[in-house]
């Protein structure tokens, strides 16, 4: 298998404020994010050679006339991707080989989700089976992981709040998060449970949002921008949609995030060792810390420690989730994986709009997940 | 004649306190209980319950199915009682309707059916969710519970030595068509005329074709509307023997399942040997004379299922069970096509095997999970196992329609032979769950999606002592 390292450029990113956008469609949402983007990178809508759009719910959007429309876009190539909590990444990553393929020179990601619209909580019921796995919700699947992550490594539910503690902190520095209010480890454990043993704060909220990302060849980068950030690697790693099913599954690792690192820090020429900061899924506490384990950060059981000690603070070892994860900043689905490549672009870049991770950071890592069981992970290792 | 080789009832865990009725009406008796169904039994699961612990390892071939409360007034129920229990397509199916003693008519045909040699394995079984109007007198009397026996030519159990029945049109309760709830006439002389009077003469002629005397009875079981009505029975009938009626089992009546309930409570304790006689009462009465003999299967089921009561949450949520106070759900879309094509994996709960590398696993899929083989086959899956992770879900009703009440509780279970399911927990205090927890497997109903009822099975605390 190959490897994408330094074949494609982020000439220029932008995102929306994340949050209730009743202000805004998704539409108008996707101008704003697009507009910015575009602003960033200094080039016009007329550059875009082609587009990928990603939106997870069809009533935020289907096909590329999710993109063109918006943008009166018309002509041009434009996919519509889904593919869960990984829609946003996987857009990216399509466009990413369309350009390091030379068949593009400027392409255009957007990733898009209108939740908020509907007054639903959660994520509504997509149609699954009548019967098999009937009564699962989001935060119920992720349940299922902490309840054996607590049992296995004889920990509380105070772990969980530690997370919680620190992407509150970090989002409530972020001008664009929509969850702007430090909380404390008392206030995360005495919140309503919402199922066990995630509480109230254990779960990112739904959030609407767009983000952009205008990508580019190497070789016309440096024309555009002096601080192009690089694609080191890429991957994406799909397993099961029912791992309820799967036997030897232990749900205390996620297979599909420790195989999607290893191809994504191959294609870097890198180890977890080599990483400066991240962005990993965090829509729950436990998925946190499962990832910090899964990318090789932590032995297994032990993110937590990392956690708590104060070692992935924004000032810490290795900072994860400055931005405030989704955790903090949302989870505007089809929007969430352009949000952490637009984040950590401009970490790379010592320009981030949030508390900016010290020391100049050179390599940083987005991490997604998709589904409740590690279902499918992309991982990106972005550099400068 | 006939022998009944397995025997058991089942008696849903809800207990409704009569305290607690006469506190919300003002009036009433304020001690003893009523069994209640669960929001995702009916009747049909009910006598499934039962139906699952009298078989052994082969299905039956013959499915008889009792109730006035059945989940159908067009479609089946024996029909989905036989796939329940995994019978073969040929198996005779039967639903026997309106009368109290729908079970104990089914229990003497099967019994002349097998004598006949027309069924080898008759599974007659009853449940019922009884309708029963607030602040009335059915209110603080009825009962929910199932009912099962398997009736065999021969084996061990309560061999069958004869039955009588009589028929009389008293207006004792009734249910129209149109009624949500059963209604009864003046109450004194629907017991004379309507219960006692056949009731004896159904006795006198079981005992008579026998040839045994009132005298030389041990335990005299009565199915009938009040205890009264079995004192007086026993009284007329000059019997000396031990009175086995609804006092003695704190469920209240229920229904076409009550015989089944009160033989299995007599029988559980009776010797071999002892001369039982059952009278059912309704449209006249059943009388069935058994001598006891060696335990038939399920009958200490019973038991277990007794010491599991504890109170519904409240009154509401009976009242919300009953359909007494509306809720408003929409229910998933359901496919009648689909609930055909993949009735082994939900009704039947076969797993799969995979011929080639022996993995067995669950749903059953068109590929093995671990060779992507596509030589597998369809085997009935272990019905106890193991907790390996779970949740207790306080939003997923509202988010996902027709789940039932909140909170939720999903498990990962791993079956004793070693397929993995993930099931609704059921019949469990809210937070007594842990990892490790030993469960077993049972069939309810999930939800009523495109308008028809859709079961499956979940999974609840173990009863059963490990073998």
């Amino acid at each position: 298998m190959g490897s994408i390292k330094d074949k494609v450029a982020i000439v220029g990113v932008g995102c929306t404020r994340f949050g209730e956008r009743h202000d805004k469609g998704a539409d108008g949402l996707l101008v704003e994010a697009v507009d910015e983007a575009l602003a960033d990178a200094g080039v016009d809508r007329d550059a875009i050679e082609a587009a990928w759009i990603g939106t997870y719910f069809p009533s935020t959007g289907t096909a590329g006339v999710a993109l063109s429309d918006p943008l009166r876009l018309y002509g041009k190539p434009i996919t519509r991707v889904e593919n869960y909590c990984v829609t946003g990444m996987d857009a990216f990553r399509n466009a990413c080989f369309g350009v390091a393929s030379g068949m593009y020179d400027v392409a255009l990601v957007a990733g898009v989700e209108k939740l908020k619209d509907s007054g639903d909580r959660g994520i509504p019921d997509q149609g699954d089976h009548p019967i098999l796995g009937r009564g699962r919700s989001a935060p119920g699947g992720f349940s299922l992981t902490a309840t054996r992550y607590l049992h296995d490594y004889g920990v509380g539910r105070e772990v969980l709040a530690d997370v919680a503690v620190k992407n509150h902190r970090n989002g409530a520095r972020h001008a664009k998060a929509h969850l702007r209010v430090e909380i404390t480890r008392e206030q995360a454990l005495a919140a309503p449970m919402i199922a066990s043993p995630l509480g109230l704060y254990d779960c990112a909220p739904t959030s609407d949002g767009a983000a952009a990302i205008v990508i580019a060849r190497p070789e016309i980068a440096r024309d555009l921008r002096d601080d192009p950030v690089y694609v080191k690697g890429i991957a994406l790693d799909v397993w099961t949609g029912r791992p309820y099913y799967w036997r030897d599954f232990d749900y205390t690792h996620w297979p599909t995030t420790r195989r999607a690192a290893a191809d994504a820090y191959a294609q870097a020429d890198i180890t977890a060792a080599d990483v400066d900061f991240a962005e990993t899924h965090d829509c729950f506490t436990i998925t946190e810390l499962l990832n910090i384990e899964d990318l090789g950060f932590a032995e297994p059981g032990t993110a937590w420690k990392m956690v708590s000690s104060g070692e992935c603070d924004v000032d810490g070892r290795l900072p994860i989730n400055a931005s405030g994860g989704l955790k903090a900043f949302g989870h505007p689905i089809g929007a969430t994986g352009a949000r952490m490549v637009y984040e950590v672009t401009r970490q790379l870049q010592n320009r981030s709009e949030g508390a900016q991770v010290p020391g100049s950071p050179e390599i940083g890592v987005c991490q997604n997940i998709g589904g409740a069981g590690g279902n499918l992970t992309a991982v990106a290792v972005l550099g400068r | 004649m006939a022998t009944l080789t397995g025997l058991s009832a089942y008696v849903p865990q809800g207990r409704l306190p009569l305290a607690g009725l006469a506190r919300q009406w003002g009036a009433g008796p304020t001690s003893g209980a009523c069994a209640v169904a669960g929001y995702d039994e009916d009747a049909l699961t009910l006598a499934a319950a039962a139906a699952d612990r009298v078989l052994g390892e082969a299905p039956p071939d013959a499915v008889w199915f009792a109730s006035t409360s059945a989940p159908y007034l067009e479609k089946q129920s024996a029909t989905l009682l036989a796939a329940v229990v995994d019978a073969a397509r040929d198996a005779r199916t039967i639903d026997i309707g309106a009368s109290l003693r729908g079970w104990t008519g089914a229990l003497t045909a099967a019994a002349d059916a097998v004598a006949a040699g027309s069924a080898t394995r008759a599974l007659v079984a009853a449940g019922e969710v009884r309708p029963a109007a607030p602040d009335s007198v059915e209110e603080q009397t009825f009962g929910d519970a199932g009912g099962a026996a398997l009736v065999e030519a021969a084996g061990d159990g309560a061999e069958l030595m004869a039955s009588a029945t009589v028929s009389d049109t008293t207006m004792t309760t009734w249910r129209r068509a149109t009624d949500r709830f059963v209604r009864h006439g003046e109450q004194r002389f629907a017991m004379r005329t309507g219960e006692l009077a056949p009731g004896l003469e159904a006795a006198d002629a079981a005992l008579r074709r026998a040839g045994v005397e009132a005298d030389d009875l041990d335990l005299l079981v009565v199915a009938a509307s009040t205890p009264r009505v079995a004192a007086d029975l026993a009284k007329r009938l000059g019997t000396g023997a031990r009175v086995v009626t609804t006092s003695d089992v704190a469920v209240g009546h229920a229904g076409t399942a009550h015989p089944a309930l009160l033989l299995t409570a007599a029988l559980a304790e009776a010797a071999p040997g002892q001369t039982v006689l059952l009278i059912a009462t309704g449209d006249g009465a059943d009388a069935i004379l058994l001598r006891a003999g060696q335990p038939p299967r399920g009958i200490e089921a019973l038991a277990q299922e007794l010491a599991r009561a504890r109170e519904v949450s409240s009154y509401a949520s009976v009242l919300r069970r009953r359909g007494v106070l509306p809720l408003e759900t929409t229910a998933p879309r359901s496919s009648p096509v689909a609930q055909r094509r993949e009735e082994g994996q939900t009704l039947r709960l076969h797993a799969m095997r995979c011929q080639s590398c022996g993995l067995v696993q669950y749903p059953v899929t068109e590929l093995c999970s671990a060779c992507a083989s596509a030589d597998v086959a369809e085997q009935p899956m272990a019905r106890t196992g193991t907790i390996h992770t779970y949740t207790t879900d306080h939003i997923v009703a509202g988010i996902n329609p027709g789940i039932g009440e909140s909170p939720v509780t999903l498990a990962v279970v791993d079956l004793d032979d070693g397929a993995r399911a993930f099931l609704q927990l059921t019949d469990h205090p809210a937070d007594d769950v842990a990892v490790g927890d030993r469960v077993e497997l049972c069939f309810r109903l999930l939800h009523d999606g495109s308008e028809y009822h859709n079961y499956y099975w979940k999974a609840r605390p173990a009863t059963r002592t490990e073998d």
